[in-house]
């Protein structure tokens, strides 16, 4: 009989499948993860990966962001977002660190926080 | 007071019964557990001895059977609105419920698992007002009735003979989902052995929903196995969500079962219920 660390880790991750459609709030407090279509807003604190074939028209909200498909609408992330070479997106982003991979599209405007000049670490030389 | 239940059930599991009756009277007296102890009979059925154990204020009702009497009990007891905890030992090996719990099929060390009385408040669902431990599965797809047979071989004849259906779901009322599917399922709890992915668990106050997209011949013979286990989030493509309430708008009359009997059709609502209900767990449980 299993015991229950023999099972994954919590796992309230949300798969939204190549074939499904929704439409809606899709609001998750774990990781979400996008193969299908989505419209209205997906909303996550913690990572969204959005896969090649995946279509979202909806604004986002998520902690971090990894996108290969093809998106339609705000993104608003609070730390890292990759677009990879698969990627397409269509909106204006606001993340602290963004990384677009070469062959990705990108169409809007970036807004990114810059670290404020008390918090950079001044430069020592060595002897 | 604890009160016990037997249900030896049907034919091979009355002889299984009889064989370790003795056996497990002792052990109760042994392990200074011993209570009323009252068998079901066809005119004494699972439902009145739960409300004569209500009448005798039992602190704890003990039921030693299969999975169906146990989900039969729990249902009386929520009905009635009684809080008396629910200890369970299985009288079938391979009972889904007992392996969630952590209630080994050896009747000593589920004996041992009621005396440690480690009592866990867990949630239900609820689907016209009927109380499930386990899981709804939705259309004529039930993947839990078939069995795998030998190398999984029979089940592959009878997965490859069911048929895709159109889904619609509305969750917490938020958003909607819709899809061709080959199976879905509305988890409260489930064994997850053999699975990639813990769902199901029955103190997160949700329910997981899991929807198995369209497959090719192919992918039911390579998973057969991931199938006939039931689970379909194994298999690529699975679509996983999780809601305190899932209504089922369509198609019309689409069946929604519980261990393959039907309990209503769709349009349905299923949540989780208000109440929980306090049962005694073992170590190994799966949540």
């Amino acid at each position: 009989m299993g015991k229950r660390e023999d099972y994954g880790d919590g796992a309230t991750e949300t798969v939204v499948g190549a074939s499904v459609k929704i439409e809606g709030d899709l609001v998750s407090e774990g990781d979400i993860r996008v193969e299908g279509f989505v419209t209205g807003k997906v909303k996550t604190s913690k990572n969204l990966y959005v896969g090649p074939q995946a279509r979202i028209e909806a604004d986002i909200d998520a902690g971090n962001a990894v996108i290969a498909g093809n998106i339609k609408g705000e993104i608003k992330i609070k730390d890292n977002l990759l677009i990879q070479e698969t990627g397409k997106v269509s909106g204006n982003i606001s993340c602290a660190r963004l990384s677009i991979t070469e062959g990705a599209r990108f169409m809007g405007s970036c807004t990114m926080a810059m670290p404020e000049s008390g918090d950079m670490e001044p430069v020592v030389d060595e002897e | 007071m604890y009160f016990y239940i037997f249900d030896p059930g049907k034919d091979k599991e009355v002889r299984y019964f009889e064989r370790i009756q003795g056996r497990l009277l002792n052990l109760l007296a042994e392990n200074h557990i011993e209570g009323e102890t009252y068998r079901v009979t066809s005119i004494r059925t699972v439902e009145l001895l739960v409300e004569q154990a209500i009448g005798l204020e039992a602190r704890t009702i003990i039921v030693v059977g299969g999975d169906s009497t146990l989900n039969r009990a729990i249902n009386t007891l929520i009905r009635q609105n009684a809080d008396i905890t629910v200890g369970f030992i299985s009288l079938d090996p391979g009972s889904r419920l007992g392996q969630i719990f952590g209630i080994s099929p050896d009747i000593e060390q589920s004996v041992k698992t009621l005396a440690g009385r480690l009592v866990a408040g867990l949630d239900l669902g609820e689907i016209n007002e009927h109380y499930f431990l386990s899981k709804v599965e939705l259309g004529e797809n039930q993947f839990s009735q078939i069995e795998p047979g030998i190398f999984g071989l029979s089940s592959v004849r009878r997965f490859m003979k069911l048929q895709p259906f159109e889904i619609n779901l509305s969750l917490d009322n938020k958003y909607k989902v819709s899809s061709e599917v080959f199976g879905a399922q509305i988890i409260n709890c489930r064994n997850n052995e053999g699975c990639k992915v813990k769902l199901g668990d029955p103190t997160d106050k949700l329910l997981d929903i899991l929807l198995l997209s369209k497959l090719a011949s192919g992918q039911i013979i390579r998973y057969r196995k991931e199938l006939a286990t039931g689970c379909l989030d194994n298999v690529p493509g699975a679509t996983i969500m999780h809601a305190k309430k899932v209504e089922v708008l369509g198609p019309r009359k689409l069946p929604l079962s519980i261990e393959g009997q039907v309990y209503t059709k769709a349009p349905a609502i299923v949540s989780v219920a208000k109440r929980k209900i306090k049962m005694i767990v073992g170590k190994t449980r799966q949540f």
